[in-house]
This record gives structure tokens, C-alpha cells and sequence, in this order.
């Protein structure tokens, strides 16, 4: 009990001076805030003219397509929120950074995961929450107790895919000691799946994505099934699973981390 | 403008070193033309045309966009940033030749690299996958390369224009994201202009942005008449000039900021 309370005012402190260190640069912030504001705001934009045009796209009009969208925005802005550390993990271990983790006396894990709290990943949610809120509107969503934690879950289970994929990737660095970035590749391929419907592609492409690596989770299944877009085939909502795929995942990919930090071998000066 | 040639030979040198970077990127740059074709194949589901184009040129655009972006990687404004920063830019600037066209250099050395390295291979790649993305005529390919070679030019001013705002602001960060946005979403290198409304178009038809991408592409597949072509070419022309000028008044003031801060 006292070991967790400990380990709770850690991840409070370290949360505040993520926060204190990002506010040092008040206009960085707002920058942030406009930058992704047209990122999120007109590449939605630009997706409806151009859906409008064409009627539907993969049996999707351009309102249930808001709703996909502003989902995925909401929770890859929630990744980048708490997982933002996994982007550097190549730099960390070459440079020898992960040395001060095995020099505190405190679960190494817990300490990667909470080192890092980055604000700047709330102002991908402020254009996120406007697409999504008119999305909502446009399906004529209705707000009640189901429909919320269906949503709450679907984030939470995207979020947390989202994250073991970059945690995932990061971790290789431990066995190929380089610094090669996936983080552009892996963002490109969270986009195309997440927020365009994945029944646009091949068979054998959606399968790809359902279970082998299961990014349609992410938001197009649960979307769907809120939406009622399909007769349910399994009587659990989809959201549920999203979570548990999520869950999932992240398991798989802390034991690859702890794992890797084994290899870790401080290759810095 | 033999050391400028020395300049792009190293520049061509140092991308084949890393062949890592070549494989990772090509790789994604075949997700986005596999997934934006799918994406086309998928909202055209058999119609003939739609705004006067066919689907079979909206796949050849697509293909041709994503090896055209791959070309129009610009190095000169993180550079620019970047001297800035460390104070080098000091230095640059008492080298007997121009530093702006050391970075034009470097930058065409990377677009001679990419060439060969990235727009051949994924040339193949799109054809395998959806066969050859052919042009219009032969004659639609000569006015093609000249178009993108412009393009290129307005491009680049674009990026050293963004870089010189580092003389001000000293990091780029968000400001830099912007541009990449505006760059992606405006200028029609994924969706083509002539889907949006017509008052969202006329205006973004008067910005210098389409002239990198959408101009060039429609040119490439038979979207525009000959009387068309000449207009279009007449303002991406101005384009060029005005955005030139500009660069060469703030590079003359940002000049004498420096040497007023004496490094």
C-alpha cells in the first residue's frame, strides 16, 4: 500500500514537471494548437468535398466518416499525450539515456512509461473533439449512458493500440542499436486505416488488419457497430474489444520492452 | 558554378550512404499510392467520370504525386534553421559564394539522388500494382517537366522563406508543421482541386501552392486545354518571381539583422 502511494506521488511529480517544462514555451503551445488545428480541421474538410462528390466511399457518407475521423484524431492525440516517449527510444539507447532508470530503485517499466507526459498531444484533441462533436451531431448520436462509455472504451483501446505499436517498434532499437525512426512510417499507416474505413480495400487487406496486426480495432470496428452500420455478429459490443485488443497488445509489447532493456547496454558515453 | 556541382555531387554521395532511410521510405511512400488508389478505386466504384476525370487518371495523378513528392523533399529551410541556431550562419555568410545557392545545390543534389533511388523504384512498384501511369501525349510530358520544374522553383523559395523566419523566431517547430499541412492538404498532391466547391477553388487557384503539385499533375493527365495550360503557366510563372523578389529583399535584410548581432 505504501509502495503504491510512493509510486503514485512519482508519477504525479514527474507529470507536473512535464507539464511545467512544456509551459515554459507558452507560444510554442498556441503554434501547436493552430498547426494542428488546419491539419485536422481541413484535412476533414477536404475529405468531405471530396466524398461529396463521389456520394460514399466503401458504403460510408461523409457524416458516419466525421464520427471515424474525429474518433481517431481524439485518440491518436491521446497516444502522442502518453506515449510520446516511445518516439526517441533509438536516441535513448544509443546515447545511453535509459542508464538513470537502472540507477533509481523503482520498477523500470514504471518508469519509462511516466517519464514523459506530453501536453502538445492536447492540441491534436482540441480539432480531434470539433470534428468529433460534428460528427456526433451528423449521426444524431444520442448521448446517453451506453453510447459514452462505448466511446470511452474505444478510446481507451485505441489509445493503448496505438501506443504498444510504438513501443513495440522503439524496443527494436534495443537488438538493432540504430536509431532508425518508424514513427513516420507507423503514423502513415495508423492514418490510412484509422480513418478511412478499411472496407475500401482487398479482402485480404482487411483480414490483415482484423487479426494479424489488428489496427481496424483502433476505431473502424467499434465505430461501426455504434453506429449500426452491421447486424452484431458476437453478442459483446466491439468496443469491449477494442479494449481488450488493446490491453492485449500492451502486454505483448512491455514484455518485449523488459525484454529489450535486458540487451540494454549502455552504449553512450 | 563548379563548386555548385561539387556541392550536389556530395549531397548525392551522402543519400546513397544510407540505405536504410531509402528502403524505409519507399516503403511507406508504396502504402500511401497502394492505399490512396484503393481509396479512389473505392469512391469511383465503376462510375465512368466524375468533374471530367476518370478514374484510370486518378490513379496515374496519384502515382505521379507520390513520386513527385518524394522529389520535392526540401532540405533549405531546416538548414537555414539550423545555422541560425548553432551561429553558423555567420560563417555561411563570409564564404565567397552565395550560401543561398550552396543550398539550392545540396537540395537538387537530393532531387538527383531521389531519382534514381526512390521515383524509378516506385515508377515500377505503381506500375505493377495498377499498371503504367502513362501521360496524355508526348507533348503533355514535355509541358509536364517544364511546369514541375517550376514548381520545384517555387517550392524551394518557399521552404528558404519559411527557414528565414528562424532569423526571428529561432526554432521553426509548429510553424514548420503548418507549412507541411498547408503544402499537403492545399496544393492538390492527394485529393485534386477540382473536387472541392467552387469558392474554396478559385481562391486556392490563386495561391502559389497548387502551382507545385495540382498544375503539373493536370497538365500530365489531359485535364487542362492548351488555352488553359498557357494561363496557368503565365501565373505560376508570376508566382515564381513575386515569391523570388520577396526572398531576395528579406535575404538582403536578414543579412544585416546578423551582422548587427555580431554572432
Amino acid at each position: 500500500m505504501k509502495k503504491i502511494r510512493y509510486y503514485a506521488s512519482v508519477a504525479a511529480m514527474f507529470t507536473k514537471l512535464s507539464i511545467q517544462s512544456e509551459l515554459e514555451y507558452p507560444f510554442m503551445l498556441i503554434g501547436h494548437v493552430l498547426a494542428n488545428s488546419i491539419q485536422w480541421v481541413v484535412g476533414f474538410a477536404t475529405i468531405k468535398f471530396v466524398v461529396d462528390q463521389f456520394g460514399s466511399i466503401g458504403g460510408w457518407g461523409y457524416e458516419s466518416l466525421a464520427f471515424l475521423y474525429g474518433m481517431s484524431v481524439l485518440s491518436h492525440g491521446l497516444a502522442v499525450v502518453f506515449f510520446i516517449q516511445t518516439w526517441y527510444m533509438g536516441y535513448c539507447v544509443i546515447e545511453g539515456e535509459y542508464d538513470m532508470f537502472l540507477l533509481r530503485p523503482m520498477n523500470l517499466l514504471f518508469q519509462f512509461l511516466f517519464m514523459d507526459f506530453n501536453l502538445i498531444g492536447f492540441t491534436d484533441m482540441i480539432p480531434g473533439l470539433i470534428v468529433f462533436v460534428y460528427g456526433c451531431m451528423k449521426v444524431h448520436l444520442a448521448l446517453n449512458f451506453t453510447n459514452i462509455m462505448l466511446i470511452l472504451f474505444t478510446l481507451a483501446g485505441g489509445t493503448l493500440i496505438r501506443g504498444s505499436v510504438w513501443l513495440f517498434c522503439g524496443s527494436m532499437s534495443f537488438w538493432t542499436k540504430s536509431t532508425a525512426n518508424f514513427t513516420d512510417m507507423v503514423g502513415e499507416l495508423f492514418e490510412r486505416v484509422s480513418m478511412y474505413p478499411i472496407t475500401i480495400y482487398p479482402r485480404w487487406v482487411q483480414a490483415l488488419f482484423t487479426f494479424i496486426l489488428p489496427l481496424a480495432w483502433i476505431t473502424f470496428f467499434p465505430v461501426r457497430d455504434m453506429l449500426r452500420m452491421e447486424p452484431a455478429r458476437i453478442p459483446v459490443p466491439l468496443a469491449v474489444v477494442t479494449l481488450a485488443v488493446g490491453l492485449l497488445m500492451f502486454a505483448g509489447s512491455c514484455v518485449i520492452f523488459r525484454l529489450g532493456m535486458r540487451r540494454y547496454e549502455s552504449a553512450g558515453s | 558554378m563548379k563548386s555548385y556541382l561539387f556541392v550536389s555531387k556530395i549531397r548525392i554521395q551522402t543519400a546513397l550512404a544510407y540505405r536504410f532511410n531509402v528502403i524505409s521510405t519507399i516503403l511507406i511512400q508504396c502504402l500511401i499510392m497502394y492505399a490512396m488508389s484503393c481509396f479512389w478505386i473505392a469512391a469511383y466504384s465503376g462510375a465512368e467520370a466524375v468533374s471530367g476525370v476518370s478514374q484510370r487518371d486518378m490513379i496515374t495523378y496519384t502515382t505521379i504525386s507520390v513520386i513527385m513528392g518524394n522529389l520535392l523533399t526540401m532540405g533549405v529551410q531546416n538548414r537555414i534553421a539550423g545555422s541560425v541556431r548553432s551561429g553558423s550562419v555567420a560563417l555561411d555568410l563570409l564564404k565567397p559564394i552565395n550560401i543561398y545557392g550552396i543550398y539550392l545545390a545540396e537540395d537538387m543534389g537530393d532531387c538527383a539522388a531521389a531519382f534514381f533511388q526512390k521515383a524509378i523504384p516506385l515508377l515500377l512498384v505503381g506500375t505493377v500494382m495498377f499498371g503504367f501511369p502513362a501521360p496524355r501525349s508526348p507533348v503533355r510530358f514535355l509541358l509536364f517537366l517544364f511546369s514541375f520544374a517550376i514548381g520545384y522553383l517555387i517550392n524551394w523559395i518557399l521552404a528558404a522563406l519559411l527557414g528565414m523566419c528562424a532569423f526571428k523566431t529561432l526554432k521553426l517547430g509548429p510553424l514548420a508543421n503548418a507549412k507541411g499541412f498547408i503544402m499537403k492538404l492545399l496544393s492538390g498532391s492527394i485529393f485534386p482541386l477540382w473536387f472541392f466547391p467552387n469558392g474554396f477553388r478559385t481562391v486556392l487557384e490563386f495561391l502559389p501552392f497548387m502551382n507545385i503539385y495540382q498544375l503539373p499533375l493536370g497538365i500530365y493527365i489531359g485535364q487542362y486545354t492548351a488555352d488553359e495550360i498557357l494561363l496557368r503557366t503565365g501565373l505560376q510563372m508570376f508566382w515564381c518571381a513575386a515569391l523570388w523578389l520577396l526572398f531576395h529583399i528579406l535575404q538582403k535584410k536578414a543579412a544585416a539583422a546578423v551582422l548587427i548581432q555580431g554572432g
